[in-house]
Formats: structure tokens, sequence, C-alpha cells
């Protein structure tokens, strides 16, 4: 008998424990968000973490690069081992061995990495159905990522201005919105993926910085039609086509070369080139390429009414 | 709020506690799960034992390595971060208001007495009751409703806030809106507006009702084609856009809203065109008319076999500065059973767009014939007749600052709504006759964006033969968006 009422007992529980199992559950999964946020929270400090680790790598190497310039500087002007003086700014950076102790010692063995001694001019030809974005850069030379610079897109009248940027590996670009209406400025990446949030006119411009080399896909959450695109170089040596297609691109060191031709509004195009003493050529042909449509930054589409 | 797989979890987690606690099951046996191990931010698998000696230099070659690492690993976490996305969205607001009127808060008075004493003496014989005003005119919230609906004979509204001019605060709507993919082209939105009203009796006169339940697919690669099911917005004119309280730029809607701004149950199809899309077209075979379903018209499920078919036709200027439109609708009345009979509306609209300054005006024509004579009618679907003889409204909204703006608008509606035949024997039973203007002026304060504080003062006015009716509205109203 005491069976039965338990067991009475437990079905008339039954649509009792329904409705409140929610609420019981609510815990569990408010612990389960908690955990979801300490998560993203992880997430977000594991990523300033590595940027931080490698802007300091990014400074080491730039000292590096430094220091083997100055090495090389010494090689031909016959000051071949000359150690840094202590008061050199490298000096203390200094994380290969001294070349020697003093000018009369031989010259050492150069340093493993292969240093370009000479560099050359490379010009050419692109063929696209536009000339007025189209540039050319290099992308197989390893530049110093550049600190300090500042670039700017503006976002008026519901677009982005310019919408079209090259900046340097290490360039900071500003958005501010001189909109009385919301933006919210993201890129489903790579090369970057950030989602600046929602801000408008009057507000403090939030800013991106671009360390790695690609094309940065620029979109605004709440106006489909705004888009702007940002290539990212890896150095300084990339030129914007001229008028006739053509390009020349100075001071690139010689070598096997990988030349990138780039355009918003074309597919982007590679070629190898030897890069001799006395220069290289390279001509390019782009072919228009529709613009895709793209997702908001949930990687919803936006729906025919957002415009 | 951005829900993910969290309510599969808590569901799951519901079901399995109400079990747990049906059969009164004490899960008491199972062991703790082992945990999981701690993520290592550094990647670091030594167990933390870290040789006490000194490394050697690392080389360049060494740091090139690391950094290429770093970077990869770096896009790997913005990527990975970038794919933490919801599967579907919720949003929604808050529509807290104040609103106080002029008079009982309603927009209609009765044309009564001897026929001589009447303002339009002409009706005195043909209707047992007539009308005059707009039912619609003291409008104190974006959906519309009117502070009251007077006490008129003969019909048993639902009057949803029947204020009887007192000045009161209302929740004008708590809206959830529901968006998610299916797939990559199609995009599934549903809408639900929650309506805390007065009961009676006591009962509750809480409401809520669906305002949109679509699929919205676009398969074309560029998207440009949308295909829609359900129920969904208008075609017809441009206030559908602006419809919600979270999306206007003021409060109220215009005097014509009413025939454009319902949402029919239906196939729809919209297309951009040319460069810039500079020309627009959007098509709807629906249940019935765009009007809203709290007016005289409006089928959600339809009480005939004929279909409404609409349209719009739209030029924009690659700018985006100016778009011109031509509208319109042509289908069975709403409400009839038979489809002989024809409702129809055709209209213009306009929009000027230059930085925070928007012109917006739309003008529109209709009739519906209402009940014919010789035929016979259910009492539940009796078609109303409409003659619109002219409804427009010319509306510009200006942000001066990014957090400040300001409205204005005018609004004219000349029209005829009745029911019955007058022409059968006893006539018909009731007429409205309609030949209002109406004034707008309103604020916009948006402190952020997910807030916006309004205020507006409508001045309702009456001409022709339709005598004054004291129903001026001021009406305020905090969105809270989220």
């Amino acid at each position: 008998m005491p069976t039965k009422i338990w067991v009475v007992s437990a079905l008339a529980a039954l649509p009792l424990a329904l409705p409140i199992a929610p609420l019981v559950a609510a815990p569990r999964a408010a612990a389960t968000a908690a955990a979801s946020s300490s998560e993203v929270a992880r997430l977000e400090a594991e990523l300033k973490e590595q940027r931080d680790i490698l802007l300091q790598s990014m400074q080491v190497e730039q000292q590096h690069y430094d220091l083997l310039l100055k090495l090389i500087q010494n090689v031909s002007q016959g000051g071949v081992g000359k150690a840094p003086a202590a008061g050199d700014p490298g000096a203390g950076a200094l994380l290969i061995p001294p070349m020697g102790g003093g000018a009369a010692t031989p010259a050492p063995e150069p340093p493993a990495r292969k240093v370009p001694e000479k560099t050359a001019t490379v010009t050419g030809k692109v063929q696209a159905p536009a000339h007025d974005d189209v540039y050319v850069y290099v992308q197989n030379v390893h530049g110093a990522s550049v600190r300090g610079r500042s670039v700017e897109i503006a976002q008026r009248d519901k677009q982005f201005v310019p919408s079209v940027a090259v900046v340097q590996r290490g360039t900071k670009v500003t958005f501010p919105n001189f909109d009385a209406v919301y933006h919210n400025v993201f890129s489903p990446g790579p090369p970057h993926a950030f989602d600046l949030g929602s801000y408008r006119a009057g507000e403090a411009p939030r800013a991106v910085e671009m360390t790695s080399p690609g094309v940065v896909e620029l979109y605004c959450n709440m106006h489909s039609k705004m888009h702007a695109s940002v290539l990212v170089v890896p150095n300084s040596l990339w030129t914007r086509v001229g008028a006739d297609g053509s390009f020349r691109i100075d001071n690139v060191p010689v070598g096997t070369r990988k030349l990138v031709a780039w355009s918003p509004k074309s597919k982007a195009a590679e070629q190898t080139i030897e890069v001799g003493p006395s220069g290289g050529t390279a001509s390019f042909s782009l072919g228009a390429e529709a613009e895709h449509p793209h997702n908001n930054k949930y990687g919803m589409p936006y729906g025919s009414y957002k415009e | 709020m951005r829900p993910d797989d969290l309510f599969w979890q808590r569901a799951g987690a519901a079901t399995a506690l109400a079990l747990l606690l049906g059969t009164c099951a004490i899960a008491r046996a199972a062991p703790p799960a082992p945990a999981e191990p701690e993520f290592d931010a550094d990647g670091d698998d030594t167990g933390g034992a870290v040789p006490d000696e000194e490394e050697p230099e690392p080389t360049v070659r060494d740091l090139s390595e690391r950094i290429a690492d770093l970077e990869r690993r770096l896009n790997d976490t913005e990527v990975a971060a970038a794919r933490r996305r919801p599967v579907v969205t919720v949003s929604g607001y808050i529509d807290f208001g104040f609103f106080a009127t002029q008079g009982d808060g309603s927009g209609v008075i009765q044309d009564v007495g001897p026929a001589q004493s009447r303002a339009f003496p002409e009706y005195a014989n043909k209707f047992a009751w007539v009308f005059l005003g707009d039912l619609l005119s003291p409008a104190v919230n974006s959906r519309g409703e009117p502070a009251d609906l007077g006490n008129l004979p003969g019909v048993n509204r639902a009057d949803s806030i029947r204020s009887g001019g007192a000045p009161s605060f209302i929740v004008n709507e708590v809206n959830l809106t529901m968006q998610g993919t299916l797939g990559e082209t199609a995009l599934a939105t549903a809408s639900v507006n929650y309506l805390p009203r007065s009961g009676t009796d006591f009962s509750l006169g809480d409401t809520f009702d669906v305002d949109l339940a679509q699929l919205e697919w676009m398969p074309t690669e560029s998207r440009r084609w949308s295909f829609f099911v359900g129920k969904m917005e208008s075609v017809v004119g441009i206030e559908y856009r602006e419809r919600k309280a979270r999306d206007r730029f003021g409060i109220t809607p215009s005097l014509i809203a009413r025939y454009t701004t319902g949402n029919p149950l239906g196939l729809k199809v919209r297309g951009k065109l040319g460069t810039n899309d500079w020309f627009i077209v959007a098509l709807a075979l629906t249940n019935g008319s765009s009007t809203t379903e709290t007016f005289h018209f409006y089928d959600e499920v339809d009480s005939n076999a004929g279909k409404t078919a609409s349209g719009r036709l739209a030029l924009r200027a690659p700018s985006g500065l100016l778009e011109v439109g031509a509208s319109g609708s042509y289908g069975p009345q709403d409400h009839a059973q038979d489809s002989r009979d024809a409702m129809w509306f055709v209209g213009g609209d306009l929009q000027v767009h230059h930085r925070g300054f928007d012109l917006k005006g739309q003008y529109l024509y209709g009739r519906a014939p209402g009940e014919e004579l010789g035929r016979t009618y259910s009492s539940e679907h009796r078609p109303y007749g409409l003659r619109l003889r002219a409804g427009a409204y010319l509306e510009a909204n200006w942000m001066v600052l990014p957090y400040l703006g300001f409205l204005a608008r005018g609004d004219l509606r000349d029209a005829v709504v009745w029911l019955g035949n007058p022409d059968a024997p006893g006539g018909g039973d009731r007429i409205y006759i309609t030949k209002s203007w109406r004034a707008t002026g309103g604020v916009r304060l948006v402190p952020n964006e997910h807030v916006a504080v309004k205020a507006e003062y409508l001045h309702n006015g009456e001409y022709g033969r339709v005598p004054s009716i004291r129903n001026d509205v001021f009406v305020t109203s905090l969105v809270l968006s989220y």
C-alpha cells in the first residue's frame, strides 16, 4: 500500500515538477552561461596576451634587423667585426654573438640568415577592368611592423570613407562615426576578426591595429551596404597602379620574390619572379569579380529590408 | 540577449530534473565526473616543471618561427572567437508611455437629431447611425491604438485602452523578435507583441499578437531577390518599414497607416535591380488587404477564395538621397465570403534622405463597395464599404544632434466607411464620415542605442461639414531595446 501512495504521489508531483524544473535548472543554466562568459573572457585574455607577446617579439625582431643592418653597414665600410658601442641602444638587445673583437680581427662568418645585399626596381603592368584601386605589393619580404602609424576610415552617410585603404602591418586603423545613426564596424576575418560594437557621432572612435597581412573586409552590422577593404601589406614594398596599368616598386631586395596584384573589385593574382641586380618585371591580368553578399556579425543574412 | 544552445541545455536540464523529481530517483550512486583539465593558456605541456637552467639565446630563425606560430595562433583565436555565433538571435523592446487627451479620448461624435439639424442630413434616412470624425485619430502609441473608441451605439468593440479621457501611463507593447538562419540563404523571423491591458469582470485584459512569422529565402548569389512566405510586412507604401516603436522616429502612425501597415499572410517577392539597386520591385499575393487588424478590414484567415495582389515599384537615386515609389493592391473585399467585389488601393510615396534629415510622404486612394443589394451576408462576414477620397501625410525628421531630433508631420484623411447598404430596405447600419487633418510635432532623445525617449503633440482637426471634435493628444514613449 505505501508503495502505491508513493507511486501516485510521484505521478501527481510530475506535473508540478515540470513547471518548476526550469526554475531549478536556472542556476545550472546560469552557471553554464557564467562558464561561457568566463570562457569568452579567457579567450579575450589569451588574445591580448598573444598580441602582447607578438608585439614584444616583433620589437625584438626589429632590434635584430637593426643590428644586422648595422653589421652589414660595418662590413661595407670596412668595419667588420666592430662591436656596438656601449651607448648604442641596440647593444642591450644583442641576441647574436658579436662578430669579433677588433679591426684587425679576420672577417667573421656571415650570419645564418641570408641578408640581401642589393636592391633593385620591379616594374610591370596590370590588366584590370578598372585601374582606380589596383595595388601591387611584394609579399615575401619580411618588413618591420610599423609602430605609431594611424589611418582613419570614416563612417559618413552610411558609407566607409575611403572604402579602400592600404596599410602596412602594425598600422592602427581608426573608425570615427560622423553619422547621427549608430554603426557597428566588424570584420569576420581572417586575417582580423573583430567587432567594435555600436557607437555614433560624438562618441570616441574605436580602432584596430592591423597586425597580420591580408585583406580585411569591413562591414557594418546595421547597414548591409556599408563595406570597405583594407589591404594590410607586410612591408613598405607596395604601390598603387597607374591609370595606364603600369607600376614600379623600388628597393626590392634581389632574389626570388612573390608579387601580388590586388583590387577590391577583382580576385588577387600572384606571380613569383626573379629580381636580379638589374631589376625585374611582372605582368598581371585581373578579372572582374562580382561583390559577394556578406552576413551580419552573427553569421546571418541581413534580409531584404536591412540596407 | 544572444541565446545559443543555452536554451537546449536549459530545456534538457529541466526535463531531466522533472523526470528525476517525478520518479523520486536519487542520483547518489553516480560518481563525480572527472574534472576537465584546465586549459593551459601558455600551451605548456611540461606540467609546470621548468628546468632551472639558463636557456640559450634564441636565434633570428627561432624568433621568426615563434612569430609565425604566434600569428597563426592569434588568427586561430580570432576566428574561433568570431565563430562563436548564436543559432538564433532574440531581440525586442519595451515601449512604456504616458498619454493625455482632450475630451473623452475618442475621435468620433454621433450625428443625431432631426435631419434638418444634422451635419449630414443626406444620410439621416440612409443609415441607422451616422458618426463623424476618425475613430483612430487620437492614437496614443505606435500601434495606433486610440485613447478611447467612445460609447458608440449598435456595436460592441474591443476598446483596448478605453481611457475615457483620463491621462494614463501605459505599457504600449513588449516585443520579442526572434531570428534564425536556415542555411546560408534563408532567414526565419518571428515577432510577438505582448499588450498589458485592463481586464474586465475578473478576466485579464492582456493580449498578444504575432505580427511577423515569415521565412525569407534569398536564393540568388547576389541576395538581391528575396522570397517571403508567412505573415509578413506589407508592400503598399513605405510606412510599414517603421511601423514598430523601435523603428519609428516619432510615436504615432499617420492617419493612413491603417491601410498600409497591416501584416497580411501569403507570399511575397522583393527584388533590387540595377547599379546600386536603383530599381526596387515588390509583389505579394495575400489573404486580404494590407490594412491593420484593429480596423474595419483585414483578414488574418481568408473568408473567400480570391486572393489580394499588391505591389510596389520604386526608383532610387544611386546615392540613396531620393526614392520615389508607386504602389497599390487589388483583391476581394476583406470579410466578404465571395470574391465578386473588389477592394483596391493605389498610391504614391516619396523619401528624401540627407545626413540627419529625412522627408517622407505618401498619398493613398482606395475603394471597396461594401454590401451589394440582393445578396445575403453572414453576420460574421459583412464587408465594410470604403471610399477613401484622399489620404496623405508628409513627415520631416531631423536629428539636430546625434542624440536629439525633431519631428513635424501633416496628415489628411477624407474617407467614408460604412456597413450595410443604404439602398436596402431599412437602409444601412452605420457610416463614419471623416474629413480630418492632423498636425503633429515631436521630439526624440536618444541617450544611447538601447534607449529612446519620445514625445508628441497631435492636434486633430476637422474640416468640411464635420464639426470640430476636441481630441488632441499629448503622448510620450520610452522605448527600451534589447
